[in-house]
C-alpha cells in the first residue's frame, strides 16, 4: 500500500469520520440535555403553579403579571433588608423594562454558592492525593 | 526446545517480574506472561489445533483404539481425532472477536459518562487524541508493513487493549501477540510517556488554569446517553458497533439502576473471567517464530510513536480550546483523550497539581478520557472497514 495513497484513502477520511461522529455526538448530547432540562422545568413549574394560585388574591388573578411583580422575593436567611433593597435597585437599574408592561420579577435572593465547600475541598484533596 | 522458545520464556519472566514486583498492569500482564510461558514450553501443546488423522483400511484390518470407521468415495478409512490444546479452544473467543466486546461491556458498567455529558465539548479532545493512530499507521507503512498490519499497529495509539485486540484479529491476526503486549505495556507506561509532552507543549499559565465545576447530570440524561451514542456509531461506523454497543449496554445496565445484579456481574465476575481468558490466550500467541523477528521491534517503536502523537494531538487541541474558551479550559486535560481509562486522567490530575496543588482536574479529564474510548472504537471501525479488503 503506497503511503500517499493511504493518506488519501485511510488517514484523512479516518480523522474526518472520527471528528464528524464525535461532533454529531456533541450536538445530540447537548440537544438531549436541553430537551430533558426543559421537560424538568415544565414539570417543576406545573408543581409550583397550584401552590401559587392558592395564595393569590381575587383581584390579582385578573392581572397576574403585576401580582408577580408585587410579590416579595424569597430571601435567604441572614441577608439584611438593606442588601435586598440594594440588589433590587441594582437589578432595576440594569434590567430596565424593554417595553411598558413587559418586565421582570425578582423571585429569590440567595447567597452564591462557594465554588467548593470546605468539607468538599477536604474530601477531594483526600481522594485525589494518591494520583 | 529451540533457542527461540528459551528466549520467549525469559521474556515471559521479565513480564511477570514487571507485573508482580513493579506492579505494571498486573491484572493483564500476569495472564499474558503466563500464556507466553505455557506456549513456549516444549511438548505442552497448549495451543495446538485439533488434528484429524485418516488411515486407509486394508481388507480385514481392525480399527485401533480411539479410531472410528468412515467411508469416503467408497473407501474405508480409520479416522482418529486428536483434541487440540486448552488454550486453542479458549483462543476462539479472541479469534472470533467475542472477548474484546465483552470486556468493553464490563468497562461500560464501570464508567461514569457524567463528566462527558456535563461538558460534551470534551468529545473533541477525545477525537484529537486519535491522531497518534493515524501517524503510527503512516509510520508502519514506511517501515514496510502492509496496510492491514499498519492499521493494527496504529490502533495501539488508541491506548485501549480490547480495541487493539479486536482490530488486530480482524486485520492482522498473526501480529496479535506483539501488538497486544506493546499496547498493554505502553498503557502501563502512560505516567512516564505523557508528562514530558504535556509540559513541553503548554505554558505555565495554561497549566494553572482552574476549570469551573461541572454541572450535575440528571439520571435521565445518563440513561439516554448510551442509547444515543449506540445509534450514532452504528449508523456512521457499523464495524465499531460490537465494541461501542457492548460498552453502552454495560453503561445502561449501570445507569438504569434497575439491573444492579447484571451491572455488578458485568463489571466484576464476567470482566475478570474474560480478562483471564483474553490475557492468557493473547500471551499464548507470542511464540518464538512470530515474536522474535525485527518486525516486533518495528511494532514496539511505532507503538511508542502512536502514544506520543496521541498525547500531542490531545494537548494541542486542548490549547485550541483554551484559546477559544477565553482561557477556561486547561489544555492538560487534552492528553487524557488517548483513553487508557483512568490512568490518562490521573496523569492530567497529577501534572496539574504539580503546578497548583489546589487544582483538581481529575473529573474534567474524565470527560476526554471516556470520549477517547468512544473515539478509539470509532477509529478502529474506520480502519477495519477501509483496510479489511486488503486482508
Amino acid at each position: 500500500m503506497h503511503i500517499l495513497y493511504s493518506i488519501g484513502e485511510v488517514v484523512i477520511p479516518g480523522l474526518l469520520i472520527v471528528f464528524l461522529a464525535l461532533v454529531i455526538m456533541i450536538y445530540l448530547v447537548m440537544l438531549a440535555s436541553r430537551i430533558i432540562g426543559a421537560m424538568v422545568n415544565k414539570k417543576a413549574a406545573k408543581q409550583v403553579a397550584p401552590q401559587a394560585s392558592v395564595g393569590a388574591a381575587p383581584v390579582q388573578a385578573t392581572a397576574p403579571a403585576p401580582a408577580v411583580r408585587n410579590a416579595a422575593p424569597a430571601v435567604a436567611a441572614g441577608i439584611p433588608g438593606e442588601t435586598v433593597a440594594a440588589i433590587s435597585a441594582a437589578v432595576a437599574c440594569y434590567m430596565q423594562e424593554s417595553a411598558p408592561g413587559v418586565s421582570y420579577a425578582i423571585q429569590s435572593i440567595s447567597r452564591p454558592r462557594e465554588s467548593r465547600p470546605v468539607w468538599g475541598f477536604a474530601g477531594m484533596l483526600q481522594n485525589t492525593r494518591p494520583f | 526446545m529451540t533457542w527461540g522458545n528459551l528466549i520467549m520464556i525469559l521474556v515471559s519472566f521479565v513480564l511477570m517480574y514487571l507485573a508482580i514486583v513493579k506492579g505494571f498492569e498486573p491484572l493483564l500482564l500476569i495472564p499474558i506472561a503466563f500464556g507466553m510461558f505455557l506456549v513456549n514450553l516444549p511438548m505442552a501443546g497448549v495451543m495446538d489445533a485439533p488434528v484429524v488423522k485418516l488411515r486407509a483400511l486394508q481388507a480385514g484390518e481392525q480399527l485401533a483404539m480411539g479410531e472410528t470407521l468412515q467411508y469416503i468415495d467408497g473407501v474405508a478409512y480409520a479416522v482418529k481425532q486428536e483434541v487440540g490444546g486448552l488454550l486453542y479452544y479458549l483462543y476462539q473467543g479472541v479469534k472470533l472477536g467475542i472477548y474484546p466486546p465483552l470486556i468493553f461491556m464490563g468497562i461500560g458498567a464501570m464508567t461514569d459518562f457524567g463528566p462527558l455529558i456535563a461538558n460534551p465539548k470534551s468529545f473533541l479532545m477525545g477525537a484529537a487524541a486519535q491522531l497518534g493512530i493515524f501517524v503510527a499507521f503512516i509510520g508502519a507503512l514506511a517501515l514496510g508493513f502492509t496496510g492491514p498490519e499498519a492499521g493494527s499497529i496504529g490502533i495501539i495509539g488508541g491506548a485501549d487493549g480490547p480495541t487493539a485486540i479486536f482490530t488486530t484479529t480482524k486485520l492482522a491476526p498473526h501480529l496479535l501477540g506483539s501488538i497486544a503486549i506493546a499496547a498493554y505495556s505502553y498503557m502501563a507506561l502512560v505516567p512516564i510517556i505523557q508528562p514530558p509532552f504535556m509540559k513541553l507543549l503548554t505554558t505555565d499559565k495554561e497549566r494553572r488554569v482552574v476549570m469551573e465545576q461541572l454541572r450535575p447530570v440528571s439520571k435521565t440524561e445518563k440513561v439516554i446517553f448510551p442509547i444515543l451514542i449506540t445509534v450514532i456509531v452504528s449508523l456512521m461506523v457499523p464495524s465499531a458497533t460490537p465494541l461501542v454497543g457492548m460498552l453502552m449496554l454495560g453503561n445502561l445496565l449501570k445507569e438504569s439502576g434497575v439491573a444492579d445484579r447484571l451491572s455488578k456481574t458485568a463489571q466484576n465476575e464476567l470482566l475478570n473471567i474474560i480478562t483471564i481468558f483474553l490475557g492468557t490466550t493473547v500471551g499464548a500467541t507470542a511464540n518464538a517464530k512470530t515474536f522474535l523477528t525485527p518486525r516486533t521491534l518495528g511494532i514496539v517503536v511505532m507503538g511508542l510513536c502512536a502514544f506520543s502523537f496521541g498525547t500531542i494531538g490531545g494537548v494541542l487541541f486542548g490549547k485550541v480550546m483554551y484559546k477559544f474558551s477565553g482561557g477556561k479550559v486547561n489544555p492538560l486535560i487534552g492528553s487524557a483523550g488517548v483513553s487508557a481509562v483512568p490512568m490518562a486522567a490521573r496523569v492530567s490530575q497529577k501534572v496539574g497539581s504539580e503546578y497548583d496543588p489546589g487544582n483538581f482536574l481529575l473529573m474534567h479529564a474524565m470527560g476526554p478520557n471516556v470520549a477517547g474510548v468512544i473515539g478509539s472504537a470509532v477509529a478502529a471501525g474506520v480502519l477495519i472497514s477501509t483496510l479489511s479488503k486488503y486482508v
